[in-house]
């Protein structure tokens, strides 16, 4: 009760502003007196709607669900497809004969893309239909994936929501195209004059389904023996289920309405915006906004609050149109989330977490000694990397430019993330500033790469210092939301606008790195390996700053400073009580992964010469965390697994030339794998492997009566690893 | 019963199956819009064998062909090389189907290039950069490649110009930014943002004779330096612009659309995607504007166009393709049919036929098989036509310091009935009036 009070000061205090800004509006104009609310009911409607369905599916499972707005897109797709044509989609499926096929080039099974129901069906049984479709989705999501997954990390279930973005947001683009679509409004659409404005009436029928949807949620879980069963196992499901509730049913029953709703909306909305494949995700961020004023717990809150920001956006809109002396600071858009990391911040408080019968951990920070064979082995990988980035075919060069990178990006995600238990949801965001910066101090400024480089890098670092203060309150699920807040909020404010960490026109330029007269870009000069682009010159030059970042993070997990990071991780209350400075450890943890980001960041401006914004963006910071994720993000040897992954990476490339070109499957199948790996791996690729490797080592030791093999941990030291 | 190994085991199968499954049955048409098609295709005859109903001319098209406009076999292959940005979310996948169909088409009723068969050289890229620098280092690695046309979409698709420039790769792009004109080598088939500029307002003076106009740019940064372009430009034209206002991305504009003034002549959008037009177009419809209505090509996709909402507004596209009365429709619709499967014709689709096209007449004039990055650099440097299907006339270099600008006239479609329609025709631009732009 006290919680909700506290979430409902939160509501009032938004209220409040809105009101201010209302008032002076309508000083500015009081012929528009009423236009902010009723322009904003479409919008808040929508970013409401999402957010009821992010609350339902946060009750059941403890996920914040990235991939919702993607279930919204695929439902509303499948109904527009029944609506037009009569076709239901296919999903790309498996098909076990496939290699045989490929072999003898011949066809066995005739994978259908679409069936079809008839020559476009009418809105009852297209409705029926796409809901039913929802339904299935939420099943699935909560009996393949997020049932599997009750247990486990945080993280976990982070990296399995957003493989179900990808997912569906590429089998969305695979069976229907990347090109807008215009649906036809299940409601009346025609504009109606209501307070002197003339507003189109399906406003009003959203807003009322929004009201409905809320009430008859708010309902079910306050008064129903399922509903309170449900906030019963949310607080105790070890207590629930001896109660004799089926906790199990509870949570895929909510995960059944979290689809449907979402599906629902999308159906009823995307005929106010427009339908593209990834419309709903982008919308979802100002939705998780909404949520998070609820505490991902109270719809009423959600959906007042959702209703409140698309209010709050058509007063500033107004605002910053009529006053052209603010300055353009992209404040309209950072705001909510401003907004919400300042209110979770000041409350201390974390978001509601499951009572889980036990807790899952995280993986282990595997510590191999330093011996003889490791450091050959060490050698040979850098002998290799060196030879391939230099002497291999042009295209080998490029991807391995591309691997090095995302093995920082991955570097500083395996310091916060792997050793000390914190999720960044923003490491990009960070790079964006380092590399933004680069451009300015050396491009535009003129200062040399001994100066422009490492200053870049202490602006990154400081970037996310700030952002991390955060981290010495909260943890888990809060702090993912506070760093995605955070990392929106550079966004906003400095990518997309001229400045010093923005661009310099519609994008920003930076020149080669150049030392001691030298110069080291993928165009430069080289007198090893052959002349065509990307030269050896960049690639060796990325290799250093590679090669000295994973002995860095090495040195970093046997030092004292590693042992009190996985201290943290495993406890911080017992690291607190054996003398570990939580606070300060947290800190260090965070401006040593900013400057990975910041390193990753600055060598991404040199590789592209040119660049915008959208690269460093909220997406790209999932990505990076989904990827580090499948790689092992608790190892170096993870984060190089996970640069192999990255985008044109040498995994990829490899895979395209030498075993199967995935092409426009490259997301569909990478969300799938995300999934997989979250669900049923999640020591990630690095752990599997490593297992498999000393399985087979000590088999062949026991042979030969030896003991196991040195670095497999016990698992009583994988338990004190967190 | 179920064990966790199972179901590792069952998802190792699983994911194996999938993989495998992308490469196998899961035929061309399941990707919409025609999305994956083979990357290199190769000379026709191969072709005919492994899609004879797509490569094949009708007997009715064979006839009307010339009797001598055949591909000797013999003769080496002339490689055409296209990026395409098709391969994730933000895309154009009617660009590959348009070259494909184009090349199909220039093999099976043309000549190729001089006798030579047209190999079409294909390099997917996504939305990351890393994707298109990529085709870039490609097709500047490749000394076969003499000319690339570039499709990557605003944004993407300026930096790989310039990347290909810097290489010295004869390029034919889509212009979206002022540094497109400028890049040596590289040939805008397309009036690009700074054209669209001027062709909306010559339109708004002389053919609608407008006088004052309210404009609506995509707040986003690859679009927020045009304001002041456009007021200018407006200014030269005498049109006054009375308002400038930038449109988010939310998904109801009502509120930013109902802050313009609603007396004023004409409404312009320049907008970032469809999504945002149709919400736009939603807004314009409540808030009742009986005034001028134009935007910019993204707002003219086929989807939107059908759908009705847009039906009244105008705009300048690039080719004839999607209309339906312009200039050489009925042949590349014929072609499309043809050659095109269920290809989406709105879009990039005219642009890149165009260009293929273009390309084409580059190469041969070029000496075909002979050609390379310096003779073709040779030819575009004085390269005209009047015959570009679809296009208006071509001329290169463009006039003064726009050296890159040889495509100058769009043509202004107007949607009728949900169907796009070109009463106007092309209409001449003169980019010299765009110099004063250069001065900042």
């Amino acid at each position: 009760m006290t919680q909700r009070t506290r979430s409902e000061r939160i509501a009032i205090l938004i209220l409040g502003m809105v009101l201010v800004l209302w008032a002076i509006g309508a000083l500015i104009d009081s012929a528009v007196y009423f236009q902010p609310i009723l322009f904003g009911l479409g919008t808040g409607a929508i970013i409401a709607s999402l957010a009821l369905g992010l609350v339902v599916a946060y009750r059941a499972s403890g996920v914040i669900n990235f991939g919702h707005g993607a279930i919204a897109t695929y439902v509303a797709y499948v109904y527009v497809s029944l609506r037009d044509d009569g076709q239901y989609p296919i999903p790309p499926l498996p098909n076990p004969v496939a290699p045989i096929e490929g072999i003898f080039g011949i066809e066995i099974v005739d994978v259908p893309t679409f069936i079809s129901l008839g020559d476009g069906l009418g809105k009852p049984a297209a409705l029926t239909v796409a809901l039913l479709t929802a339904a299935v989705l939420g099943l699935v999501a909560h009996y393949l994936i997020f049932r599997p997954l009750r247990y486990a990390p945080v993280l976990a279930k982070v990296v399995a929501s957003v493989g179900i973005m990808l997912f569906l947001q590429a089998a969305v683009v695979l069976r229907f195209g990347a090109r807008a679509k215009s649906p036809d409004s299940l409601f009346p659409s025609d504009p109606v004059e209501f307070l002197g404005v003339r507003v189109n009436e399906d406003r009003f029928w959203l807003l009322g389904t929004v009201v409905l949807c809320t009430l008859v949620l708010w309902a079910l879980f306050r008064f129903t023996k399922f509903g309170i069963a449900t906030r019963a196992a949310a607080e105790n499901e070890r207590f629930t289920t001896l109660l004799g509730f089926n906790a199990d049913v509870q949570a895929g029953v909510s995960w059944v309405v979290a689809s449907m709703l979402a599906g629902l909306m999308g159906i009823l909305v995307s005929p106010v915006t427009g339908l593209t494949p990834n419309l709903f995700s982008v919308l979802l961020i100002s939705s998780l906004a909404a949520a998070l004023m609820g505490k991902m717990s109270s719809f009423v809150v959600a959906a007042v609050s959702g209703m409140m920001l698309g209010i709050l956006d058509q007063q500033l809109f107004r605002v910053e149109l009529e006053w052209d002396w603010l300055p353009d600071i992209g404040l309209r858009r950072a705001l909510p989330f401003l907004a919400v990391a300042l209110a979770m911040v000041i409350r201390g408080e974390a978001l509601p977490s499951r009572g889980a019968v036990t807790a899952g951990r995280l993986p282990a920070a595997f510590a191999p000694k330093i011996t003889r064979w490791r450091v050959t082995g060490y050698a040979l990988l850098v002998t290799v990397s060196f030879v391939l980035s230099v002497f291999a075919p042009f295209q080998y060069r490029g991807a391995m430019v591309n691997s090095m990178i995302g093995v920082i990006f991955a570097l500083s995600l395996v310091v916060v993330t792997g050793y000390v238990g914190q999720i960044s949801l923003m490491q990009m965001a960070l790079a964006g500033v380092a590399a933004f910066g680069v451009g300015s101090f050396g491009t535009e400024a003129g200062l040399p790469m001994l100066i422009a480089m490492p200053l870049a890098i202490v602006c990154g670092i400081g970037f996310g210092m700030i952002a991390a203060l955060p981290s010495l309150r909260t943890r888990g699920a809060s702090l993912a939301v506070i760093t995605l807040a955070s990392g929106l909020a550079i966004e906003e404010i400095f990518f997309q606008r001229p400045g010093w960490f923005g661009l310099e026109k519609s994008s920003k330029s930076s020149d080669p790195p150049q030392l001691f007269g030298l110069e080291f870009g993928p165009s430069s000069d080289f007198f090893l390996g052959d002349d065509k682009i990307p030269s050896g010159a960049f690639g060796v030059f990325v290799l250093l700053m590679t090669v000295l970042s994973c002995v860095g993070v090495m040195r970093l997990r046997r030092s004292r400073l590693g042992e009190q990071m996985l201290a943290v991780r495993a406890n911080e209350r017992a690291a607190a009580a054996a003398g570990v400075n939580v606070a300060a450890i947290k800190l260090t943890a965070f401006g040593i992964a900013s400057m990975f980001a910041a390193l990753g960041g600055v060598l991404t401006a040199y590789k592209l010469g040119t660049y915008g914004g959208a690269i460093f963006g909220i997406f790209a910071s999932l990505t990076v965390l989904a990827f580090a994720y499948l790689g092992g993000i608790s190892t170096v040897g993870g984060a190089i697994t996970a640069g192999t992954l990255f985008a044109e990476g040498i995994g990829v490339v490899f895979t395209n030339e030498f075993l199967i070109d995935v092409g426009p499957y490259t997301a569909y199948v990478a969300g799938f794998f995300l999934v997989a790996t979250a669900v049923y791996n999640n020591e990630g690729i690095d752990g599997f492997q490593r297992k498999q490797f000393h399985g087979v080592v000590n088999w062949f030791r026991a042979r030969r009566g030896l003991g196991p093999l040195d670095g497999v941990l016990s698992p009583a030291a994988e338990v004190a690893n967190g | 019963m179920f064990t966790s190994r199972f179901w590792r085991v069952l998802a190792m199968m699983f994911a194996l199956s999938l993989v495998a499954a992308s490469c196998g049955s899961d035929s061309e048409t399941d990707v919409a819009d025609d999305g994956e098609t083979a990357a290199t295709t190769a000379a026709p005859e191969a072709e005919a064998d492994d899609e004879p109903a797509d490569t094949e001319a009708p007997e009715e098209e064979a006839e009307g062909s010339e009797e001598d406009a055949m591909v000797d076999e013999d003769l080496a292959p002339v490689k055409i090389a296209l990026i395409a940005q098709d391969e994730e979310l933000y895309s154009a996948p009617e660009v590959r189907s348009a070259v494909q169909a184009y090349v199909d088409y220039a093999n099976a009723e043309l000549d190729g290039i001089n006798g030579h068969p047209i190999e079409l050289d294909v390099c997917g890229a996504g939305d990351s950069p890393e994707s298109h620098v990529a085709c870039v280092q490609q097709f500047a690695n490749d000394d076969s490649v003499s000319l690339v046309i570039n499709g990557g979409l605003p944004g993407l698709g300026t930096a790989s110009s310039e990347g290909l420039s810097n290489e010295g790769v004869p390029t034919i792009t889509l212009g979206n930014d002022f540094p497109d004109y400028f890049f040596p080598g590289v040939a805008v088939n397309d009036p690009g943002l700074p054209g669209l500029a001027q062709v909306f307002f010559v339109h708004a003076s002389q053919n609608l004779g407008l006088t004052e106009m309210s404009v609506f740019v995509a707040d986003d940064p690859a679009y927020l330096p045009f304001i002041p372009v456009l007021e200018a430009i407006a200014e030269a034209n005498g049109i006054t612009v009375s308002e400038s206002i930038p449109l988010g991305f939310e998904p109801d504009l009502t509120g930013p659309v109902s802050a313009a003034n609603l007396d004023t002549e004409g409404w312009l959008f320049v907008l970032a995607d469809g999504a945002q037009c149709s919400a736009a177009a939603s807004a314009v419809a409540t808030v009742g504007f009986e005034g001028q209505l134009l935007g910019n090509d993204l707002c003219l996709g086929e989807e939107l166009v059908s759908s009705g909402d847009i039906d009244g507004w105008s705009g300048a596209i690039v080719s004839a393709m999607p209309t339906t009365d312009g200039e050489d429709a009925d042949e590349i619709a014929r072609i499309v049919e043809t050659y095109g499967g269920d290809m989406q014709t709105a879009g990039l689709a005219g642009w890149a036929f165009g260009s293929a096209d273009m390309a084409r007449d580059i190469l041969s004039q070029a000496g075909a098989g002979e050609a390379d990055r310096a003779s073709v650099l040779g030819v575009m440097e004085t390269y005209s036509s009047s015959d570009i299907l679809g296009l208006p006339p071509i001329s290169c270099p463009g006039p003064g310091a726009w050296a890159g600008a040889c495509n100058m006239a769009p043509l202004m479609a107007t949607v009728e009935n949900g169907a796009l329609t070109a009463p106007n025709g092309f209409v001449q631009l003169d980019f010299t009036e765009l110099d004063f732009l250069l001065e900042g």
